[in-house]
């Protein structure tokens, strides 16, 4: 096919992001023209998209309702209704809405990745993978790929899912976010030299080691190379510490965090991310990984 | 995702330097442009009508193109990835077929890459918002290249948004690469993309026309961790770490495929500086309000707080059209936005003002980011108050940044070249060169006051210099205390590539030198300032060509001071306004040259079209194409539309020259008219006339000179240097030397004044011929307001005198009369006792008005070095205690002579 021809036919099917780009999304400043223009369905829809991405779902229902009197075969309604309801944990409805959207056209990348969640958030694996998969072959994306490699990890299929992720990891340069889910999957299943081979390349090309150490260590501790673990996790520790000399932050904490967890010396750790989450309280790792480490060490579950 | 061409061939063939051969089959669609440097190789694009076979000459000298890299499949979109090449150098290319070469020759050139970490001093060019086929993102890119002169950016970054409405394939090629065609043959760039380019373009798939134009890392070809994807990449350039994010068309979700990326990209890097840069701005208030924008609401809660835990220095985004440049903040996460606690250092950043912003060496988090919105590279507007804002400006314009070791600076150049805003970055104890720092012209002879600033204990400091962009260097002080400024006096030798350079004199390891050349040169002068006195016609008469010559009779046309028109409010003078508008009016001015022209640059402001002839010859004009006195603009400016030429020299000649200019209405119903000009001319210096008598005063005199009085000119340069020329009514100084400017209305520059009155506030006494202080019986206060402008003055100048001169009236009792800096605009056909803002209480300099009558005068150099400096010059305020009224002489007291004056000398 033309590429010219190609890049239309995506076009028509990306859905409303790539139908509306560039349009004004300011709520204001979509309800100025409303006030103008109170049955424009393409406003309706775009000051709905708005409110939804503001958080507020249910101004977003109401454009909609509004937007589907006013016509009632435009399947855009069906998509932000569905993407809405999704929002809105209401799963059933949101279900029910991209499907029919999906029935009744091209199918779209943005309608399958959303049904696809929904179907992940209730735990039917398969249905998923397949609106992901779907999906992948109209957008190849990082974040699809890794999809459909968690559904497969869910429903315990880690064959499948190292193939996506091996598939992905080619297909996309070598994303990092792919390798990273491509190492736990096969550490997991096993396949433990397959994993620090691919450690080995992140290694090599990162000017900062320790995390990969930290993830080779792991590795070698699945698979009962206790010796090598920890020589890897004190390269780690050292090399992190360097680091942090010259560039104390909290990243580079985070990381110094889980060697000293993988250590077992859970005081230091916690002590080190008790301060990350009060210096950067939106780094949900760093929560996350203080809720285990006080886990670890009850002493310190109850922070002063 | 673009499949890459395979590299058949690259092969030491002993190509021929010069082309054997031009293409005729095929023509190019988009010139050479450079993609993806690094230390080792670079990526050479361009593309053809037709498909053909791909090939690039390349080698180190222009004359020895020796290597060739060539690719067999006939394509139009040409990618030759070069391999190999060494790091931080220079390589001549052209571009073509194997039969033929397209494009090349000794302008097309790169530089590789600097080594990974190497702390190499490089510039970058930043722009938004530019995909316009209009004139402004045309000026915009004129005015960066005017700064910059010879030291051009070594990167191009773009936030996105370069070709309006859809990013077409057609657009992108209009829009972008034709319009910028004459840096991307030199300078890699490295964009981001924008919501117009995602109309055509889809970040999933990597499809449409700006992922077929751009190569970019996405397996982390350049430094950083591979992305997997071109929409979102990072890579290394010296020692700074560039993350570019795509806030459009990919998913911004916590824990998504992109801000997983950036988290693990961050963490790998162990760069000296991280700069991220997107479209979408997470703190702005200029055609988007950042809070109630979903995307930027997004972007800041998801995307910055990674950053800043990564110890990010700065963030650069578009998409809302205006400049904006914040404090040193951190985690101003939530919505609406609030500035409580997050402002880490509210001053200004600026080595000239209160000095870099200074950060902790290496890459602390939460340590303090610098965001600025360059969404100006074609239009601007909004309303530009965002609270964590130091400077906002709602004028089209691009952005430099330069970084040196541990320093990083940025400044805003405007579409009309001036810079209006400028700040550094210091990491750990150093030092940042305030001044010159890059694109100034210095004087020879003359001295200068070399500025800098420092973070940590540096007690004596070392000064060099070097003429040749820091090939050698030539120390100009060993040693002297760090105070931040040293007057220097400029050496007698002319260079476009001088730099200073200012190191710890106890560790030379710890320096800074200017981030890119300035001139020495012999001293330009202002023959024309901006509110000079001008003879004029404005009767709707067609004068024919007559009037261009400088033995045209101009006595019976009208004279007045600029700013000269109609309809803005903002007229020293005013002209007739005609119903319907006369299509032309004409404007006249003599100057005497002593010398030979060397270079010479207009500066002028007009409102709607506008000729310049000298000497009878055109040397300029905007907006107008016609010099028939009944043909209009071709096209409605802006109110006072600003421009900036350096025009020809050939029209000048020794002796007297006359400047004519025609302003043209853009239509009979145009409702203003605006005019004013500044010429500044370089002349050959040559012997005083036999006889000739210039004033003087040495550099260290504290005393005022004497001032040329003459309709046509009003400065004074005094020297000790032999190498002076005078002539008519102009002296020029070169050597040591204090120019000595007289403001007095009727004299020069721009005076206002007026009186208010307690008794009367909201009375506007601007148009009598006297100014009153002090109160009489019960009559109530009366003070008096003075503004001379100043501009003229270069800025930082040392002042080394300043004395206003005020005619008072008859009294009988003595009294002492304080004088006081005015804080806020006051306009002289308004201002009253109401509406007058504040003034300093305390006193800038005093006066005895004695009984009887006479001149005073009162020193007021302190308060003069202060405006000369960059404070906001508002006036004085002159006011006396409640013992009796005195009457001073006012601006339009009819004897010209007693006006207020205001003497001042400085060092230039």
């Amino acid at each position: 096919m033309p590429r010219a021809i190609l890049i239309a036919a995506l076009m028509l099917v990306t859905g409303a992001a790539a139908a509306q780009p560039g349009a004004p999304t300011d709520v204001a400043a979509l309800s100025r023209r409303l006030a103008e223009r109170p049955g424009d369905v393409d406003l309706l829809l775009q000051r709905a998209q708005a409110y939804r991405r503001l958080g507020r779902p249910e101004r977003a229902l109401a454009d909609l309702r509004a937007a589907a009197r006013e016509a009632p075969a435009r399947r855009e309604v069906l998509l932000e209704r569905g993407l809405t309801h999704a929002a809105l944990g209401q799963t059933a409805l949101a279900e029910g809405d991209l499907g029919r959207f999906l029935e009744a056209g091209p199918p779209t990348a943005e309608a399958l990745e959303a049904r696809g969640k929904v179907r992940e958030a209730g735990r039917r694996w398969g249905p998923a993978r397949a609106d992901y998969e779907a999906a992948l072959k109209l957008r190849p994306t990082p974040d699809l790929h890794l999809a459909r490699g968690r559904v497969d990890e869910a429903a315990g299929d880690l064959e499948a899912a190292a193939r996506d992720y091996e598939e992905g990891l080619r297909a996309l340069n070598g994303a990092v976010t792919l390798r990273l889910a491509l190492i736990r999957v096969e550490a997991a299943r096993g396949r433990h030299d397959r994993a620090i081979a691919l450690i080995g390349e992140a290694l090599a090309a990162s000017p900062i080691k320790a995390d990969w150490l930290l993830r080779r260590a792991e590795v070698h501790a699945a698979a009962g190379r206790e010796d090598a673990a920890a020589r890897d996790r004190f390269a780690a520790l050292r090399d992190i510490e360097d680091h942090l000399e010259r560039r104390p932050n909290d990243l580079g904490r985070l990381t110094r965090a889980r060697a000293l967890l993988a250590m077992d010396r859970a005081d230091e750790a916690i002590a080190d991310l008790e301060a990350i989450t009060r210096s950067s309280p939106r780094l949900a790792e760093a929560s996350v990984l203080l809720d285990a480490a006080r886990k670890k060490n009850p002493a310190r579950r109850n922070p002063p | 995702m673009r499949s890459k061409l395979e590299l058949l061939l690259i092969a030491p063939l002993l190509a021929l330097a010069a082309p054997a051969s031009v293409a005729s089959a095929q023509s190019l669609v988009r010139r050479p442009y450079l993609q993806t440097p690094t230390p080792s190789s670079i990526t050479v694009v361009w593309t053809t009508d037709v498909p053909t076979n791909s090939r690039v000459q390349y080698g180190t000298s222009p004359q020895s193109l020796g290597q060739t890299a060539v690719l067999g499949a006939a394509v139009t979109q040409h990618e030759v990835t070069l391999t190999g090449l060494a790091a931080d150098t220079v390589y001549y290319y052209n571009v073509g077929t194997t039969g033929a070469v397209l494009a090349g020759d000794t302008t097309h050139h790169f530089r590789t890459a600097p080594v990974v970490g190497a702390r190499k001093k490089f510039r970058a060019w930043i722009v938004g918002d530019t995909g316009y086929l209009a004139s402004a993102p045309r000026d915009v890119r004129d005015a960066m290249l005017g700064f910059v002169g010879p030291y051009v950016p070594d990167l191009y970054l773009h936030v996105g948004d370069m070709a309006y409405n859809s990013g077409t394939t057609d657009e992108f090629t209009t829009k972008f690469f034709d319009n910028y065609a004459s840096i991307l043959r030199n300078t890699p760039v490295w964009p981001a993309l924008g919501n117009h380019e995602g109309v055509s373009s889809d970040s999933a798939t990597q499809i449409g026309p700006y992922y077929t134009a751009f190569v970019l890392p996405a397996g982390g070809q350049a430094g950083g961790l591979p992305s997997g994807t071109e929409a979102y990449y990072s890579f290394d350039y010296a020692n700074v770490h560039f993350v570019v994010l795509d806030t459009y068309d990919s998913s911004r979700s916590p824990g998504g495929a992109m801000l997983t990326w950036l988290q693990q990209d961050l963490a790998a890097t162990s760069q000296d500086w991280i700069v991220a840069y997107w479209h979408y701005p997470p703190y702005t208030r200029g055609s988007y309000n950042s809070d109630t924008e979903p995307t930027m609401i997004e972007v800041r809660e998801g995307t910055v707080p990674i950053l800043e835990a990564a110890g990010v220095d700065l963030v650069l985004a578009g998409h809302s059209h205006i400049y904006e440049r914040s404090f040193l903040i951190d985690g101003a996460h939530d919505t609406p936005t609030t500035t409580q606690g997050h402002i880490l250092n509210g001053g200004d950043g600026k080595p000239l003002g209160n000095g870099p912003y200074k950060k902790l060496a290496g890459n602390v988090a939460h340590d303090g980011t610098v965001y600025a919105v360059v969404g100006h590279g074609a239009y601007a507007g909004g309303t530009g108050d965002h609270p964590l804002m130091y400077f906002s400006e709602m004028e089209s314009g691009s952005c430099l940044i330069d970084v040196q070791d541990n320093r990083l600076s940025m400044l805003n150049v405007r579409r009309d070249g001036v810079v209006t805003d400028r700040f550094s970055i210091l990491k750990g104890p150093g030092l940042v060169v305030g001044a010159p720092d890059g694109g100034e012209h210095l004087h020879r002879g003359t001295p200068y006051s070399i500025r800098w600033g420092t973070s940590g204990n540096i007690p004596t400091v070392r000064l060099e210099y070097s003429t040749n962009d820091g090939a050698s260097w030539t120390t100009i002080t060993a040693s002297t205390p760090n105070t931040g400024r040293y007057t220097w006096t400029v050496p007698q030798l002319d260079s476009t590539t001088a730099l200073i350079r200012v190191s710890d004199a106890a560790n030379a390891f710890v320096a800074d030198e200017s981030n890119a050349g300035f001139t020495i040169e012999t001293t330009p002068q202002q023959v024309i300032y901006f509110g000079d006195y001008w003879t004029y016609d404005d009767r709707g008469i067609d004068q024919g060509t007559a009037w261009r010559a400088v033995s045209f009779d101009d006595s019976g046309w009208k004279a007045g001071y600029a700013e000269l028109g109609f309809g803005d409010a903002d007229e020293a003078t005013i002209l007739t306004k005609a119903t319907p508008s006369y299509p032309s009016a004409y404007f006249r001015k003599v100057i005497p040259l002593s010398g030979a022209v060397t270079s010479a640059t207009l500066r002028l402001i007009q409102d709607d079209g506008i000729i310049v002839w000298v000497n009878g010859t055109q040397v300029f004009s905007k907006f107008a194409t016609s010099s028939a006195y009944a043909d209009f603009a071709t096209k409605a400016s802006l109110d006072n539309e600003p421009a900036r030429a350096t025009i020809a020299t050939s029209p000048f000649v020794v002796g007297s020259n006359v400047v004519a200019v025609m302003v043209k209405q853009s239509a009979a119903a145009s409702t203003d008219l605006s005019f004013d000009l500044e010429l500044s001319l370089t002349t050959a210096t040559t012997p005083p006339p036999s006889g000739s008598s210039s004033s003087s005063s040495s550099a260290s005199s504290s005393s005022s000179s004497s001032s040329v009085s003459s309709s046509s000119s009003s400065v004074s340069s005094s020297s000790s240097s032999s190498s002076t020329a005078s002539t008519g009514t102009v002296t020029y100084g070169g050597g040591n030397a204090t120019a000595c400017v007289t403001f007095q209305r009727g004299l020069f520059g721009a005076v206002r004044d007026a009186t208010v009155w307690q008794l009367s506030p909201t009375w506007n006494d601007s148009a009598n011929e006297s100014l009153y202080t002090g109160q009489q019986g019960t009559g109530g206060f009366r003070e008096a307001l003075l503004w001379f402008d100043l501009s003229s003055i270069p800025r930082e100048s040392p002042v080394v005198s300043a004395v206003l001169t005020i005619d008072q009236g008859y009294k009988a009792v003595s009294t002492v009369i304080r004088v006081h800096e005015i804080f806020t605009p006051w306009a002289e056909a308004t201002v009253t006792w109401n509406n007058l803002g504040s003034w300093d209480s305390l006193v800038s300099g005093s006066f005895t008005a004695a009984s009887g009558s006479g001149a005073r005068t009162v020193n007021l150099t302190d308060l003069v070095q202060d405006w000369v400096d960059g404070v906001p010059n508002h006036g004085m305020l002159l006011e006396e205690n409640a013992v009796e009224r005195t009457q001073l002489r006012s601006s339009e007291y009819v004897t010209a002579s007693k006006r207020p004056k205001l003497e001042v000398c400085y060092l230039y």
